[in-house]
């Protein structure tokens, strides 16, 4: 046994060097590239408001920081605070090599479940280079955050499952569930998934009654508490109370009782009844013919997380309803469907079982070929670093440039003051009024301040405009951006499913008057303009 | 201030390191041997493991709760204040069981 551990353990130590030497590599190879820059546009919002009000101790909407995912916000706050690393070198570096060490966690995790070394090793490494996971370990966001505790919770049930009278255990559970719930709004559902199981085990095979209310009760007022604060969370529930109509805009006012719904909404309740059964029955057959390894009650939070993914990503799609933003589901997804994945593996002949595991691995590792080009997934598309480039070299670095919402992260890298780069979509003409103002409010926090050239009839009087509104030294030149790439590289979401979509329309011939604007850089990917004042 | 020019002094680096292996491992390592005082319960290696994980994830939620319960924001003199103070009385626990255990036995 002792022997077995040693391999166990070795096998661990080289596993998880080579892992954090890979994922080490690939973190300080962004930052050795002369821009810098987050992987992610959501980091940039994250990064202002950390750095805006939890550092520099500002006034902006806490909105979002109090109510929706502040568990990240204060864990950067405070690893700030206790390295005097920089905020932007934290999210952009230190956090995704810390979120990477959740590799681990999922190592004790099934290893707690299966007891055995080289089916939690696999099982971790599995989990970790699954696609949607290893896409979302490079961006500091707040959900990245409910992927590494999500195991820390999945343990501890395994943990309290096989020691149901440690009331330590279950204080811990408690703890990391309360802070799971403040990460994601997934993270709350796989917290109810937990809750829920735990509810079962006191109640049917402890027959411990009074810990099965307050568990049952504890889960109902989280759901409660997250449900009247959090929208995003209503928009699931409705999605499982009622039907949710996508085309609608309006989350609540959005519900159509159709008949394609109603007979959708009751399949969905159907479907979702007979699914969980069936594989509660199977596994229940299984460890009544004496061949299970693992009792029910410890694999069904898998295989409920499972099952609400697919629903989520798959199922609503198709039959015409979802859930905002559905993808962020899939890691969900996986890593509910590794345990069920080993859990048949392991039944598998010793031989089969190693192959089998190497091309689970194989396939899984070629996912990530789809994202193996990291940056693009970020904000920086094409050639849009080059005029950057072009800024620094002609030194034009206190200048004012104006542009885009979507362009907005790419400036952010300059070596200038924030308040430098302006945001105005409508001083590019935009063409869809309706995303232009969701992209308005999504970006307020952001840039600080919008500016609306409605008056304007001219760029010319629009800039003229914002200069004054923002008492913008008159002295200072000013530039215009515009990014061609970054138009049509937005997911957005419709009824169907993703297509590509362009956000940012522009109008550019505002600027063709050369009697105010010149050309200075054009790369097909970005152009740059030079506002000359008449007078 | 970026990692380059913070990495310039000895104190720096001495700040970093203490602040890292605190910050990351210690804080959680206190309270595993608060909640689980006898080698037996918690091997080493899954030990240290969820020192880790209890760092990450206790860590904000304390001073997320107290942030917004008694307004204790999250400054340099309040990070290291309260991590101290639940450290200290990880401490006092983990002696306490320690101590009843060693009587029950």
């Amino acid at each position: 046994m002792r022997d077995t551990e040693k391999v166990g353990h070795k096998k661990l130590v080289t596993a998880a060097i080579v892992f954090a030497v890979l994922f080490t590599a690939i973190s300080v190879y962004s930052y050795l590239s002369p821009y810098a820059y987050f992987a992610s546009s959501d980091t940039y919002r994250d990064y202002y408001t950390v750095q805006a009000y939890l550092i520099q101790n500002k006034q902006i909407d806490q909105d979002r920081l109090y109510s929706h995912q502040p568990l990240l916000y204060y864990y950067t706050t405070i690893v700030h605070r206790l390295t005097n690393i920089s905020v932007f070198d934290l999210m952009r570096i230190v956090l995704p090599i810390i979120f990477s060490v959740s590799l681990l966690f999922f190592y004790l995790f099934y290893r707690e479940l299966f007891k055995n070394e080289f089916i939690a090793l696999t099982g971790a490494f599995m989990t970790v280079i699954g696609e949607q996971f290893f896409y979302e370990l490079f961006q500091t966001r707040p959900q990245i955050f409910s992927l590494v505790i999500c195991p820390l919770v999945l343990w501890a049930y395994c943990k309290l499952y096989k020691q149901p009278s440690s009331w330590i255990t279950l204080s811990l559970l408690i703890a990391l569930i309360t802070a799971l719930s403040l990460t994601h709004v997934f993270g709350v559902l796989v917290s109810i998934i937990v809750l829920g199981c735990l509810a079962l085990r006191y109640l049917f095979t402890y027959k411990r009654y009074w810990q099965w209310i307050s568990i049952g009760m504890l889960s109902i007022i989280l759901y409660m508490i997250t449900l009247g604060r959090n929208t995003l969370l209503a928009s699931v529930t409705i999605m499982f109370l009622t039907i949710y109509n996508q085309n609608n805009t309006d989350l609540l006012d959005g519900i159509g009782l159709t008949l394609r719904n109603t007979l959708s909404y009751l399949g969905f309740f159907f479907t979702m009844i007979i699914a969980v059964g069936g594989i509660v029955l199977i596994i229940d057959r299984f460890r009544t013919s004496g061949r299970a390894v693992i009792p029910t009650l410890l694999i069904l939070p898998s295989c409920l997380l499972f099952l609400f993914g697919l629903t989520m990503t798959w199922l609503g799609p198709v039959l015409g309803y979802a859930v905002i933003l559905p993808t962020r589901m899939l890691v969900y997804l996986w890593i509910g469907a590794v345990p069920l994945l080993l859990y048949y593996l392991q039944r598998l002949p010793k031989k089969i079982l190693r192959f089998s595991i190497i091309g689970c691995l194989l396939i899984t590792t070629g996912f990530i070929k789809q994202d193996a080009d990291i940056t693009d997934l970020g904000y920086i598309l094409g050639n849009e670093t080059n005029v950057l480039q072009y800024i620094t070299e002609h030194n034009i670095t206190n200048s004012v440039i104006l542009t885009q919402a979507t362009s907005y992260p790419l400036f952010i890298l300059l070596p200038s003051e924030l308040n430098n780069v302006v945001i105005s979509n409508r001083l590019f003409g935009t063409i869809n009024a309706e995303l232009d103002s969701s992209l308005t409010q999504r970006n307020t926090k952001l840039a600080n301040e919008i500016f609306y050239a409605d008056s304007a009839e001219t760029a010319a009087s629009a800039i003229e405009q914002l200069i004054a509104l923002r008492s913008i030294d008159p002295t200072k030149p000013v530039y215009i951006a515009y990014s061609l790439v970054k138009s049509y590289n937005q997911q957005a979401w419709d009824s169907l499913g993703f297509r590509k979509q362009s956000l940012d329309g522009a109008n550019l011939e505002n600027f063709d008057d050369q009697k105010y604007f010149r050309l200075m850089f054009d790369n097909n990917d970005i152009k740059l303009w030079r506002y000359v004042p008449t007078d | 201030m970026s990692l380059q020019t913070d990495l310039n002094s000895i104190f720096a680096i001495t700040y970093l390191t203490i602040g890292i292996v605190y910050g990351l491992f210690l804080y959680g390592f206190s309270w595993t041997w608060a909640m689980y005082p006898q080698t037996n319960e918690l091997p080493w290696l899954d030990r240290c493991i969820i020192s880790f994980g209890i760092s990450l994830t206790l860590q904000p939620l304390i001073i997320y709760l107290l942030h917004v319960t008694i307004l204790l924001a999250p400054s340099l003199e309040g990070v290291w204040f309260i991590d101290l103070t639940t450290t200290v009385i990880t401490i006092i626990v983990y002696a306490v069981r320690r101590q009843s255990l060693h009587h029950r036995s």
